[in-house]
């Protein structure tokens, strides 16, 4: 199993394909029952239907937690990636002690439970910071959890970045600020342009740092919570597959700007 | 520092121009995290010492809240169970994607960039549908059920797939291992194969190559995956709410309940508990993880 040759065996094929469907069989079976006229949303599998598409689109409820979801993203996802992009640079660009922890500690938003997060802002909201729950809360608290992935999307960009350029920048008699606004920023856009897809992506799913901070209304990941907890309802699955698409279309715009040279 | 870049610095130096710049970039994540991260988890710390009745706070210590918490053997049994499952679902990633990374190190490298982002790519479709789609397949009636029943291998349906700690273990695997088997990639690909031929020259038999070369040297890929499946495992929310049932309830749970019943001074005894855990188990394995490399140090 642990053979170190250089292709790989039979047996480490077999476990590669078994992982694949281990990862792919659930999302598969979602967008098959998404077109099964059954309202179980299971087995047997009794004709195809695009009702459950339809339905989609005369759900008031739903139509509205979309909504808010674009207008949470379309908030933080400016912030986020301007936040981030910045300390991306300092980081990758600076040596400093205890850089170490300072990016771990960057970090933490993203491993603290969302939903913790959530209550503790609830306490420092209101009574402290006098903001009421609103959409523009629940996008604050996705610019905290969001931050990181920005970091770390800009920084992966800037750290293959040839330092050589700006140096050569400064020899032809650039000013600092003259070289970053022609020569380093038009070459780490992608980067930038990837961190905000990737920001946005994530913002429209995030479910835990939005319980408790949103207030009355309610955000896309809200209203699957609420559909999900009744159990199982086909148009859950349509809902799936149109948000799979949905995201799988905006990172491979992310992917195709993070690997432009 | 090249020649070219020395005179620039001698250059800039000598028009007395020098930007704090470094000001600039962090002062607004600094300034983010401080009021909107560190606030909070202060605030959260102060209140789980203070004696909070509903929305009435008076500013009388108190180490109620905790004694509450570490006093019942139910919340302490049900903290020790999540760090338990969250053990277990770390180990079952690594096992499961330590030699699935092995088989796409070894794929021709253009097969490598295809097969890495088709593990990604569940990762990016909503969170709450995967475990959804998991509802949908281990329920009562669900497929797993359903076909066994069809098929005449089962009377009644299998009722210990869903609602316990199997199915939130289970679901969780799924749901993480993308994360494992991207550090482990990742450390993988950066070992040094003529290290390992080394070895095997040498007269070491496979499995000696894995525990004295390939295991050691891909270790940060490892704790890696601690940082990203061990620790947001501690900490979930989502998974044991639809898929663990009363069984399979974790810690984060329970803090949410109590935070819906407006016992916020226990709420927050509870939740600086498990931040304190996570915070202290990101420091002391970052450096093992090497986490500031994926910042250019």
């Amino acid at each position: 199993m642990f053979e170190q040759a250089r292709t790989a065996s039979v047996w480490l094929r077999l476990h590669g394909v078994l992982i694949y469907i281990f990862l792919y069989a659930p999302i598969v079976l979602l967008v098959f029952f998404s077109f099964n006229k059954s309202p179980s949303g299971t087995l047997p599998i009794t004709g195809y239907t695009l009702n459950w598409y339809r339905e989609l689109g005369n759900d008031y409820f739903l139509l509205d937690s979309f909504r808010n979801s674009l207008y949470v993203a379309g908030i933080a996802t400016p912030l986020a990636t301007v936040i981030g992009t910045l300390c991306a640079f300092g980081l990758v660009r600076t040596q400093f002690r205890l850089k170490g922890l300072f990016s771990s500690l960057i970090l933490m938003p993203m491993v603290v439970p969302g939903i913790l997060l959530g209550a503790a802002l609830l306490i420092v909201l209101r009574p402290i910071l006098g903001l009421p729950l609103s959409i523009w809360t629940a996008a604050l608290g996705h610019v905290v959890v969001t931050t990181p992935y920005a970091v770390l999307a800009v920084a992966t960009r800037l750290y293959g970045y040839d330092r050589r350029l700006d140096a050569a920048a400064a020899d032809l008699g650039a000013s600092p600020g003259r070289a970053f606004w022609h020569v380093t920023l038009p070459l780490v856009t992608p980067g930038i342009l990837a961190a905000g897809l990737i920001v946005f992506t994530v913002s429209l799913d995030t479910f835990g740092v939005t319980f408790f901070t949103i207030g009355a209304q309610g955000t896309l990941p809200m209203y699957i919570w609420s559909q999900v907890e009744m159990g199982i309802r086909p148009t859950v699955n349509a809902l799936g597959t149109l948000f799979m698409l949905g995201s799988i279309a905006i990172l491979f715009c992310a992917n195709r700007l993070l690997r432009r040279r | 520092m090249s020649s070219i870049a020395h005179a620039a610095a001698q250059r800039q130096a000598a028009r007395g121009f020098r930007m704090p710049w470094q000001v600039f970039a962090f002062l607004p994540i600094s300034a983010l995290d401080l009021v909107l991260f560190v606030l909070p988890m202060l605030v959260m710390g102060v209140a789980s010492v203070l004696v909070i009745r509903e929305f009435h706070i008076s500013l009388e210590l108190t180490g109620r809240s905790y004694l509450f918490f570490l006093g019942s053997p139910l919340y302490l049994w049900i903290l020790g169970k999540s760090v338990l499952l969250a053990l277990g679902v770390t180990a079952a990633c690594l096992v499961l994607a330590y030699p699935f990374a092995i088989f796409l190190t070894k794929l021709p490298r253009n097969a490598q960039r295809t097969m890495l982002v088709l593990v990604i790519l569940p990762f990016w479709t909503s969170y709450l549908l995967r475990v959804y789609a998991w509802m949908t397949l281990l329920g009562e009636s669900g497929l797993i059920n359903r076909g066994l029943t069809s098929l005449g291998l089962l009377d009644e349906p299998l009722r210990f797939l869903l609602y316990n700690n199997f199915s939130v273990v289970l679901v969780s695997v799924y749901l993480y291992l993308p994360y494992a088997a991207l550090a482990l990639y990742t450390a993988l690909e950066r070992l040094d194969l003529s290290l390992v031929d080394a070895a095997k020259d040498l007269g070491a038999r496979p499995w000696q190559v894995f525990w004295h070369v390939t295991l050691p040297l891909t270790l940060p890929g490892v704790f890696a995956s601690f940082i990203f499946v061990f620790i947001p495992m501690v900490g979930e929310y989502v998974t044991p709410s639809l898929v663990g049932g009363a069984r399979g309830l974790m810690i984060v749970n329970v803090v949410v309940s109590q935070v819906q019943a407006l016992r916020f001074g226990i709420a927050s005894a509870m939740a600086f508990v498990i931040v304190a855990l996570i915070l202290g188990l990101v420091l002391a394995l970052s450096k093992a993880a090497r986490l500031e490399r994926v910042f250019g140090v």
